[in-house]
């Protein structure tokens, strides 16, 4: 996604935190897609918290960069591989 | 982000529940109403009466799920009665839906049409489990007391599986339906459809014992078992025994540990089978106590008290499981103990002699 591009959580897309585990569960899902299931790590959480649908990708990434302990490249990375991710599975608008 | 499959996350998160001690699976009984007039059934004819009076509002049902997700509850089972007998069944299964729990439905099937079948595709339930009480149309009617259901029911199945709803079959052994046991397997077989077999009735929840009446018996049973994919079951519990289950953990199906239930009138429960003790839980309408005076808790305090109780049931010279030679082989649960002596230690006659037949069986398979 381009620095200047809005990601919006996609609002048929629920999640839920059990036992501290951040889980994305589409609320339509075709029969092939009833074994699966998404799971967030800590940092994947948080991106998909700040898709907001009111921040830019860079709004995003200066976030990140106050939050986490990495650097811009490596944090850049993780977020396009993220957004990929999240688009594959209509999550993101 | 992480894609899993569902086995590995559930056994993750089942592992967390059960060290952590919150509710992850819940059954919700909706209604006790049904269409259905099974003499065999669990549930008392005069609860039907208890349900039309006092069971709980869409909103109040709403009021509940909003409870159960902040708890920790991911997997809903939806049953009844008949769950479909409520005109607002479909508006609280998605609002389940859209709070993020997995849902499975379990029904007789009677009234799915075409709409709800094609609505229940949308849904996208992780499963909706149909009772087949038999094959042919008379020990069909026979045991469910209505005229015309096998039509409707088997309807409702082609719909469902051509709208590719996850589904499951189930029957119990009776009188009325012995002979077609192997016919209902090999139906399911042929639509490619996880069959279970129920071959224990129940007490009904009032203690009343007349289901057994109806208990019928089937030849191929244990074999039946054995052809549902319980191989890994006679490997293990036959060469291995399972005493983990009977000397360290009473509950070993998670009651009061990862699981409960919750009736129609908005109660907190060990399971569905367990009608004691129930802990009415907050409703909006509902907030410190019920018009008779019993005390109402919230949904989060109900669960800590019902697993403080689960904790403090000790096992005493009336449990004989860890004496039995038997056990390994044996379904016994407390809920089978409770219903047949109000203790949730005693044997059941019932599983005990079923227990006899399967390692007899799976002593010739083996």
């Amino acid at each position: 996604m381009k620095e200047n591009q809005i990601p919006k959580r996609n609002e048929d897309i629920v999640t839920r935190v059990i036992d501290g585990e951040t889980i994305l569960l589409p609320i339509y899902r075709t029969s092939n897609e009833i074994n699966c299931i998404y799971t967030l790590n800590q940092a994947a959480s948080r991106v998909w918290q700040l898709c907001d649908g009111k921040k830019t990708v860079a709004e995003m990434k200066k976030e990140l960069k106050e939050e986490f302990e990495a650097t811009t490249g490596e944090i850049d990375q993780k977020m396009q591989e993220l957004f990929k991710d999240f688009k594959e599975i209509k999550a993101i608008k | 982000m992480k894609f899993q499959l569902y086995n590995k996350f559930w056994r993750r998160v089942h592992q967390h529940a059960q060290s952590r001690g919150f509710p992850l699976r819940v059954m919700f009984e909706l209604t006790y109403a049904c269409n259905f007039f099974c003499k065999h059934c669990y549930v008392p004819p005069s609860y039907k009466e208890k349900s039309k009076r006092d069971e709980l509002s869409t909103k109040e049902v709403f009021y509940v799920l909003d409870q159960l997700a902040d708890i920790g509850c991911l997997y809903l089972g939806f049953t009844g009665g008949e769950p479909f007998m409520r005109p607002d069944i479909m508006d609280i299964f998605w609002y389940a839906k859209r709070k993020g729990f997995e849902i499975i439905i379990y029904t007789n099937g009677y009234f799915i049409d075409q709409r709800i079948a094609a609505e229940l595709a949308r849904l996208g339930p992780n499963k909706v489990d149909i009772t087949i009480p038999a094959i042919s149309r008379s020990a069909f009617e026979r045991i469910c007391g209505v005229a015309g259901c096998k039509e409707r029911i088997f309807r409702a199945i082609e719909l469902l599986h051509q709208q590719k709803v996850p589904l499951g079959f189930k029957s119990c052994v009776l009188k009325e339906n012995q002979d077609e046991i192997k016919m209902i397997e090999e139906y399911a077989q042929l639509l490619g459809i996880p069959y279970r077999l129920d071959n224990i009735l129940s007490p009904r929840l009032d203690g009343s014992k007349e289901p057994y009446r109806y208990r019928g018996y089937c030849q191929d049973e244990t074999y039946a078992e054995a052809r549902q994919g319980k191989t890994e079951f006679i490997n293990c519990d036959i060469k291995k025994g399972n005493p983990k289950r009977i000397s360290q953990n009473l509950f070993s199906c998670g009651v009061g540990q990862t699981q409960a239930a919750i009736t129609p009138l908005g109660e907190l429960k060990m399971c569905v089978m367990i009608d004691y003790p129930k802990y009415k839980i907050h409703t909006e309408e509902r907030k410190q106590s019920t018009g008779n005076g019993e005390q109402v808790v919230s949904l989060k305090e109900a669960w800590e008290r019902m697993k403080e109780l689960v904790a403090s049931i000790q096992i005493d010279e009336s449990f004989q499981c860890n004496k039995c030679e038997l056990a390994p082989d044996c379904r016994w649960c407390p809920a089978r103990g409770w219903l047949e002596s109000k203790n949730f230690l005693s044997c059941d006659p019932q599983n005990k002699q079923f227990a006899q037949l399967r390692k007899e069986r799976y002593e010739l398979v083996c």
